[in-house]
């Protein structure tokens, strides 16, 4: 495969925002491997159609977006596990002590957002996780930037709702 | 709410939110900058390396390398040394004529010992995935070649099989791949036996299924297992286990002997009480062949 300015420009900016691109995977998927694993299969797919990014405004947006769109897929493919946890007490007992490690970390940051609806839990991912403005987000998501801001508002209060409970 | 008090709220917020324990992403995304040399010089050099590293593979697979912890050296360490003698350089891309692309990091970390890390096959039309994992013990590579699946163990070839899968389903195959090599020299602790029929006891007559899961650690050990059931004309199993049990399936392959062939099961339910551990996992379509790659196994389940 010929080398093009098209790859190097992609290798270059997903390695710039590899940082948060990667924050942003493993948050979504609660596994470093798998994120490493979306991230590298993102990186490839572009490579091999370098093309694709000819008609996009903003490459960083675009990777973004797309990265959002493997993890959708990723965890739409996986079967849903129901657990029905008898024995719960133990397991909120557990929570409410801070995480020490990415995996509880991940338990308790994804219980959270999964409390409120998908759309304002991406704009809050994006925006803490991914470190993205709400200008970028916008680009992101294509949406206005107001609808950005409200759905992040609506989303923190929310938040805030449940973890007060 | 007004904004003074949405900061305090979202400060508490992001406070929780905020990650503290990310990972550290390993991967470093580049392409050579090079000029295209000519056809004829870009020809002579694909030949020379290819040839190079074809050499790289025989000797390796020939040759017991004895170091400080008495383990042998796979063919891949080889060819990552051998490239790093030859240009020099930590990574870099090379090209063949089958193989597209190879992108080879340091196997190997400062305190000599081995770390894992990815190689990557970049197709024209489609990413094809190695993983290079080290074990103290088994040393297990598996690379996947458009269609078939090599594994190498302690430097020779075990296995060489035609997978007709796409690449991103490598992953859990490797690690029940991987788990057959391992557990046939663990025979007591490795093999989970599920009969065709419920409660049968498995002989060599009988046809025989053998388990792996993606996440556990090796297989489900035999003694946390109370009971398999295949229920459901075979769509569904049901397994007991030890409410202790640390494992997190997700999914799991059943094989069949007779029929030589992998189905997949996926978890769709799991209940646990004090007393034991049910998980109910559901057939999905997939199915692969592995034809003349499987023992027969002979282990009772307790």
């Amino acid at each position: 495969m010929i080398q093009t300015k098209k790859q190097e420009l992609i290798a270059d900016t997903i390695e710039k925002e590899k940082r948060q691109l990667f924050c942003y995977a493993c948050y979504r998927l609660g596994d470093a491997n798998e994120a490493e694993d979306i991230l590298q299969d993102l990186f490839v797919t572009l490579c091999a159609t370098p093309g694709v990014i000819e008609n996009t405004k903003n490459l960083k947006s675009y990777i973004f977006r797309s990265l959002s769109n493997k993890c959708n897929t990723l965890l739409r493919n996986r079967q849903k596990l129901q657990i029905v946890d008898i024995d719960s007490k133990e397991v909120s007992e557990k929570e409410d002590s801070q995480p020490t490690n990415f995996e509880q970390e991940y338990t308790l940051i994804n219980r959270l957002l999964n409390t409120i609806p998908q759309e304002q839990s991406e704009v809050i991912r994006l925006h803490i996780h991914g470190e993205k403005t709400f200008k970028e987000i916008a680009d992101i998501l294509e949406i206005p930037e107001s609808s950005v801001k409200s759905r992040y508002r609506y989303g923190i209060e929310k938040l805030r709702r449940e973890i007060k409970k | 709410m007004d904004n003074l008090n949405f900061e305090k709220e979202e400060k508490v917020v992001k406070d929780i939110l905020t990650p503290k324990h990310t990972p550290e992403c390993n991967i470093k995304f580049d392409v050579p900058k090079k000029k295209q040399p000519s056809k004829l010089l870009r020809y002579i050099r694909i030949t020379a390396v290819a040839a190079a590293l074809a050499s790289l593979i025989f000797v390796a697979t020939r040759i017991n390398f004895i170091e400080e912890t008495q383990a042998a050296v796979s063919p891949m360490k080889m060819i990552s040394k051998g490239i790093e003698k030859f240009t020099n350089v930590k990574s870099l891309y090379l090209e063949f004529q089958t193989l597209e692309r190879i992108r080879i990091g340091l196997p190997v970390t400062e305190d000599k010992k081995m770390r894992k890390c990815k190689l990557y096959f970049l197709q024209a039309d489609s990413a094809v995935y190695m993983r290079e994992e080290w074990d103290d013990e088994y040393n297990t590579i598996a690379i996947y070649d458009k269609d078939s699946l090599h594994l190498w163990q302690n430097g020779e070839l075990q296995r060489k099989l035609k997978i007709p899968f796409r690449p991103a389903r490598y992953e859990h195959l490797f690690n029940a791949f991987t788990n057959m090599i391992h557990k046939e020299e663990e025979e007591e602790n490795g093999y989970v036996v599920v009969t065709e029929k419920p409660n049968d006891p498995p002989t060599e007559e009988n046809r025989l299924y053998r388990f792996s899961s993606r996440y556990a650690v090796g297989n489900i050990p035999i003694e946390e297992i109370k009971s398999i059931e295949v229920i459901k004309e075979e769509k569904v199993i049901k397994l007991e286990t030890e409410p202790a049990a640390e494992y997190e399936p997700f999914y799991i392959l059943i094989y069949s002997a007779e029929k030589e062939e992998f189905t997949e099961f996926k978890i769709v339910k799991e209940e646990k009480n004090s007393d034991e551990r049910t998980i109910l996992f559901e057939t999905t379509k997939l199915v692969y062949n592995y034809p003349n790659t499987v023992r027969k196994i002979t282990q009772s389940p307790k």
